[in-house]
């Protein structure tokens, strides 16, 4: 037996050096005539191939030949990860995240780009970022140097939308749709007893919850007294973390009271906003939801609004504002416009034909809008036509067959979404040709009922911008959701929840976040005048 | 005379090469597999330095920097590791202890059926679990079990307490064990029927005629036909005892429970950053070490007991 | 064969005891079949949907018209196929060997193998490796490192084990080789194992999608649950268009076409397993060879 293993051992140990033999190698990309080339990675388009006409547009305009990698959104980064690992760095890196950003920063696959060459290269890239959020270069800052272009997703600003049955409220006898923290208590406390839906049953309830998407959950009660539980904030003008944010016991308390009272369907520790809880609205078992911010248009036949009434009739759905609390607080979590980031491979560092070619590609998409639309979605009368010239793309466009199916139309390299990034524009188009595109009628109900201002977005965007966060923070918010979930259900008070998150928070990393948060505060203003004073 | 002992020594012990002459057909076998577990399982093993090496790609593997136990210190001294560990022995386990037996039990159930169409509609359905993915299985089980759902309701036609599988600990601790046994049941069960169908037939009748009944036949014929299938399978499973079955955790697990259904897997993924290539390898490389060591052991001791019959090596 | 009162209530209670456990486990099936043929709406109406309540074939169109939906069958079907006769070769070439005394190494060759049963070199290396042997964006990647699997092989030695000794004896006093007694004689007292381990390997090749996302990136050779999954992620153009809704939001895809694309998935495998059953009846060793 003992021979066996020494010679198990020795097999192992012959083929690791082969193998790390093999390895060592890996070696840049040459381009095989004088074009240029440029390998470009992004995770849309999965389905395409080389050679679309958004390809060839690009690469007669700015005389370069582009190697497109289509990779898929799922296990993207993992993919990318292995690409990388292999030796091969392509010219343009697509990230996800801002955690990405620094991990790929610390394996040394990713160039810097000085703030300097993108506004002098691509000023109205740079001016777009300054106007639309200029916290957004956060998510390229890594160790006080950038090291891309952040990018932009204009729907992710928009709050969430508070649904009501406005039928069961009015068998109720409530006529108008709640404003107030405690005129909600009111309704869906009457929603909960008073039987709405008439069938003689207990079965019904005020609302339930999602835990699991941590942003979510119970955010426009939270709302109401002003915090964000799971996000850094601003408080009397120092940085404190939501869950120990004033307000927020009060939050806890008031949950609790509700969940006691039979508000809060028992589910809402399983249910997902994206399924169950979603079908427990339109099932008819809830009065209310906080719907996820996808859909803007409610006369969608997809939409929540729409599903209800095909399934119950005599449904009246009325979209809501979320309600004030006791100090006129309301809103939301919002992830705010900012989205991944457009970085480089280390290779462009040292050669700034390509780089300065790059940016030049990004500042003419963002300028020229002809060029952007035939790239986004093709020609006119070839790719799709309008619905209602007069009214432009307000009016809405239709694509010709076989472009209405949105595989066919991503294979052939087109992306539809003006919103947000897609594989040949991966900058987002400026705000003013998004609002091009939004649908007439749209506009308004955005106007009112998902204004930005509903929307609360973390004081750095998203909470892992912080160097240690991929360290400790799930970590802690696991624990912090636990605490208050238990909080809700009357196993511990709200004073309990703090001393005990304290505890974990102190044992977990979380001081260490604290100061980083100190730390980018105070740094911030720095980047701002920085970018902005250019 | 001495030429005569160094002939009678050759004829004792041929010399290996005489061995692989007799035998080459046998070696002629062993070589694609062989060829494929050196090229495909054992090339890419130099992967395990990572947990010893502050991994960095430009480098290589071999490039980069030794940093010894570092990341295995990293690993043992998180906050709530003996917790996370003691979580992970505890399900798996159970698993071991419920979901070894029950698709032997299965197998000998199904063999006591008489109908073979019957017998092969049974065995088609209680196989389906395994195609699908623990995404779904997940979201029907969420759906089941719910406070609102049909299990809970039939507790309460039946007059007891409605039961919170998802959010009390050790309910769900028993979910996460029976809806896995539930799903392994009916292809685990393959390989018995399997042996089953290699006994030979003519056992039971004699066994018949000598007036022994069904449940003496299942004892005594049916179930020491397929010890060695059992045994093996048992050792085979003992390699695995760390993974507690992350697929299924990660789908049904949700943060009021984290407590009891934090496993080794979960944990590495969320405490510890995804792209901590070198604790997680050491992770992994732990949960193979003492993965190793039982089925060594259980083989060992399997065997002593049985006279080097039954045990995989 | 005259049966006593005991065994009577043993009968019935196995089949009731069955049939319950059977239909706990069709259950999904039925579930997710339900919710593919249904509406939208009546998809999330909640419930327990043991049948659609109005059949809808809306979903399943979604799924084909796929113009890859062929091609990215026949990789899954050439996968699964080709991987499973190699394997089935190699594993039982593999376990045969272990299982004959003379072979030369044994314990060395078992070692081997039961090792990677529990060691191996992480996702990255084992990339770096493919992309060395130049599998990557080769078809061959489904097969090569799927050929040897050290449970199968080990199952499948447990049973050669028991075909007794004489058996190769007696021919080989006939004048036969290995090989013939392999083919001639073992293979077809083995059918039950045979059938049992190629049944593993088929459902473990149709069911692996990982090393297609990962290793392939040519549209052309990807297989079919990729490409489901890719439709689940791109299906509604119209809400994508004009920023209705964010196109990383997967979860907008109605449920129905996910149910649709789950039963697309695993139909075809499923019908593998009737169809190998007979193998498995009562007796298939015939008593005489028991020797």
């Amino acid at each position: 037996m003992a021979i066996t293993m020494k010679r198990t051992t020795a097999i192992l140990l012959a083929s690791s050096m082969l193998a790390a033999a093999l390895s060592g190698c890996g070696g840049a990309q040459k381009s095989s005539d004088d074009k240029m080339t440029i390998t470009w990675l992004a995770p849309y388009n999965q389905g395409a191939s080389e050679g679309t006409n958004a390809e060839k547009l690009l690469e007669e305009q700015f005389n370069v030949e582009i190697k497109p990698l289509f990779y898929p959104k799922q296990n993207y980064n993992d993919k990318k990860t292995m690409l990388l690992a292999g030796g091969e760095i392509p010219d343009i890196i697509y990230e996800m995240d801002p955690s990405y950003v620094a991990n790929d920063v610390s394996q040394g696959f990713l160039a810097q780009v000085d703030y300097s060459a993108i506004a002098e290269k691509a000023p109205s890239v740079y001016e777009n970022i300054n106007n639309e959020e200029p916290k957004a270069w956060l998510y390229s800052r890594v160790d006080g140097k950038n090291y891309g272009i952040p990018n932009f997703n204009y729907t992710n600003q928009l709050g969430r939308l508070g649904l009501w049955r406005a039928d069961w409220l009015k068998n109720v006898g409530i006529d108008k749709i709640p404003e107030t923290i405690d005129e909600m208590h009111d309704a869906l406390l009457k929603i909960t007893t008073q039987d709405p839906d008439g069938n003689g049953k207990n079965d019904t309830y005020g609302m339930s919850g999602d835990i699991s998407n941590w942003h979510t959950m119970f955010s426009e009660v939270f709302g109401a007294y002003g915090v964000l539980p799971y996000n850094w904030m601003k408080q009397n003008d120092k940085v404190v973390y939501g869950g120990f944010a004033d307000g927020i016991t009060d939050a806890i308390d008031t949950l609790a009271q509700w969940y006691k009272e039979g508000i809060i369907h028992p589910d809402f520790t399983t249910d997902n906003v994206f399924d169950s809880g979603k079908d427990k609205f339109s099932g008819g078992s809830v009065g209310y939801i906080n719907q996820n911010g996808g859909y803007i248009d409610p006369n969608d036949t997809g939409c929540l609004a729409a599903v209800t009434k095909q399934l119950h009739p005599e449904a009246d759905v009325k979209s809501s504002k979320f309600v004030k609390g006791p100090n006129g607080d309301s809103g939301t979590q919002c992830w705010g416009s900012p989205c991944h980031i457009v970085c480089f491979g280390v290779q462009v560092e040292k050669d700034e034909a390509k780089l300065n070619k790059i940016l030049e590609i990004f500042e003419t998409l963002m300028t020229d809008d002809e060029l952007l639309k035939e790239v986004k979605i093709g020609k006119e009368g070839e790719i799709w036509n309008y619905r209602d010239a007069s009214k432009g793309f307000a009016g809405g466009i239709e694509f010709v067959s076989p472009y209405d199916d949105g595989t066919q139309l991503a294979n052939a390299g087109y992306d539809p979404s003006f919103n947000a990034p897609s594989f040949f524009v991966p900058l987002t188009p400026s705000r003013t040709v998004y609002e091009e595109f939004v649908l007439e009628g749209q506009d308004e109900f955005i106007e009112e009922y998902k204004q930005a201002e509903n929307g609360h977005t973390d004081l750095f965007i998203k909470p892992d911008v912080l160097p240690s966060s991929a360290k400790y923070f799930e970590n802690l918010r696991t624990q912090q959701i636990n605490l208050i979930v238990k909080a809700i259900k009357g196993e511990i008070t709200s004073a309990q929840y703090l001393e005990q998150f304290g505890t974990i928070w102190k044992n977990g990393g979380g001081t260490t976040l604290e100061e980083e948060a100190a730390e980018l505060n105070a740094e911030m203003d720095t980047i701002i005048e920085e970018v902005c004073t250019r | 005379m001495k030429n005569i002992s160094e002939l009678q020594l050759k004829n004792d012990r041929p010399g290996i090469f005489t061995i692989y002459k007799k035998h080459w057909p046998l070696l002629l076998m062993l070589l694609p597999g062989f060829a494929a577990l050196v090229l495909f399982n054992y090339v890419p093993m130099f992967g395990i330095l990572i947990a010893f090496k502050d991994y960095k790609f430009m480098k290589g593997i071999i490039g980069s920097e030794w940093v010894g136990m570092e990341h295995f210190i990293t690993l043992f001294s998180q906050q709530n590791f003996g917790h996370v560990i003691t979580n992970t022995l505890w399900i798996s386990i159970m698993k071991l202890i419920f979901g070894f037996p029950m698709p032997i039990i299965l197998a000998l159930l199904l063999n006591e059926l008489r109908g073979q169409k019957f017998k092969n509609a049974v065995q088609t359905c209680t196989y389906l679990p395994h195609f699908f993915s623990w995404v779904v299985l997940a979201g029907i089980f969420k759906m089941v079990f719910a406070n609102a759902g049909p299990v809970n309701e039939l507790l309460k036609i039946l007059g007891m307490d409605s039961a919170d599988f998802f959010g009390n600990g050790g309910l769900f601790r028993g979910l996460v064990v029976g809806t896995a046994v539930w799903q392994g049941a009916g292809w685990g069960a393959i390989v018995y029927l399997a042996a089953l169908s290699g006994v030979d037939e003519t056992l039971y009748e004699a066994a018949t005629i000598d007036g022994a009944g069904r449940l003496r036949q299942v004892f005594c014929i049916s179930i020491p036909s397929i010890i060695p299938t059992i045994i093996t399978v048992f050792i085979l499973n003992l390699g695995n005892v760390l993974n507690a079955g992350y697929d299924q955790i990660y789908n049904m697990y949700n943060p009021t429970v984290y407590e009891v259904a934090d496993i080794i897997d979960t944990y590495v993924l969320r405490a510890l950053s995804a792209m901590d290539y070198g604790v997680g390898t050491a992770a992994e490389l732990f949960k193979s070490i003492i993965g190793f060591i039982l089925v060594m052991a259980a083989n060992k001791l399997t065997n002593k007991m049985s006279d080097n019959e039954l045990g995989i090596m | 064969m005259k049966r006593t009162t005991g065994e009577k209530i043993f009968n019935v209670c196995n089949i009731i005891f069955l049939l319950l456990f059977a239909f706990t486990t069709l259950y999904p099936f039925l579930y997710m079949l339900s919710i593919s043929l249904s509406s939208a709406a009546e998809a999330s109406s909640g419930g327990f949907h043991l049948y659609p309540k109005d059949v809808s074939l809306t979903a399943y169109k979604m799924v084909f018209k796929n113009d890859n939906l062929i091609i990215a069958y026949a990789n899954t079907i050439f996968r699964t196929v080709a991987g499973t006769l190699l394997g089935l070769l190699v594993t039982c070439f593999y376990g045969y060997a272990l299982a004959r005394e003379e072979t030369p190494h044994k314990r060395f060759f078992t070692t081997v193998l039961v090792f990677t049963m529990l060691f191996n070199g992480g996702k990255i290396p084992t990339y770096l490796v493919l992309k060395q042997y130049h599998l990557l964006d080769n078809r061959w990647v489904y097969i090569l490192p799927m050929l040897i699997s050290a449970y199968n092989v080990i199952v499948s030695r447990a049973f050669f084990m028991s075909i007794p000794n004489s058996l190769n004896e007696a021919a080989k006093i006939d004048g036969a080789g290995e090989f013939k007694i392999f083919f001639k004689i073992i293979v077809p007292l083995s059918k039950p194992i045979i059938m049992t381990i190629a049944l593993f390997l088929a459902v473990a090749h149709w069911n692996t999608w990982y090393d297609s996302l990962m290793y392939i990136t040519d549209n052309k050779k990807i297989v079919v649950q990729v490409l489901l999954q890719r439709i689940i992620q791109e299906s509604d153009v119209t809400l994508i268009t004009q920023g209705m809704i964010n196109p990383d939001a997967t979860e907008f895809t109605s449920s129905t076409v996910k149910a649709a694309t789950v039963i697309v998935a695993i139909l075809p495998i499923l019908i593998f397993y009737p169809f190998i059953q007979k193998y498995f009846t009562k007796g298939m060793m015939i008593g005489a060879v028991k020797g």
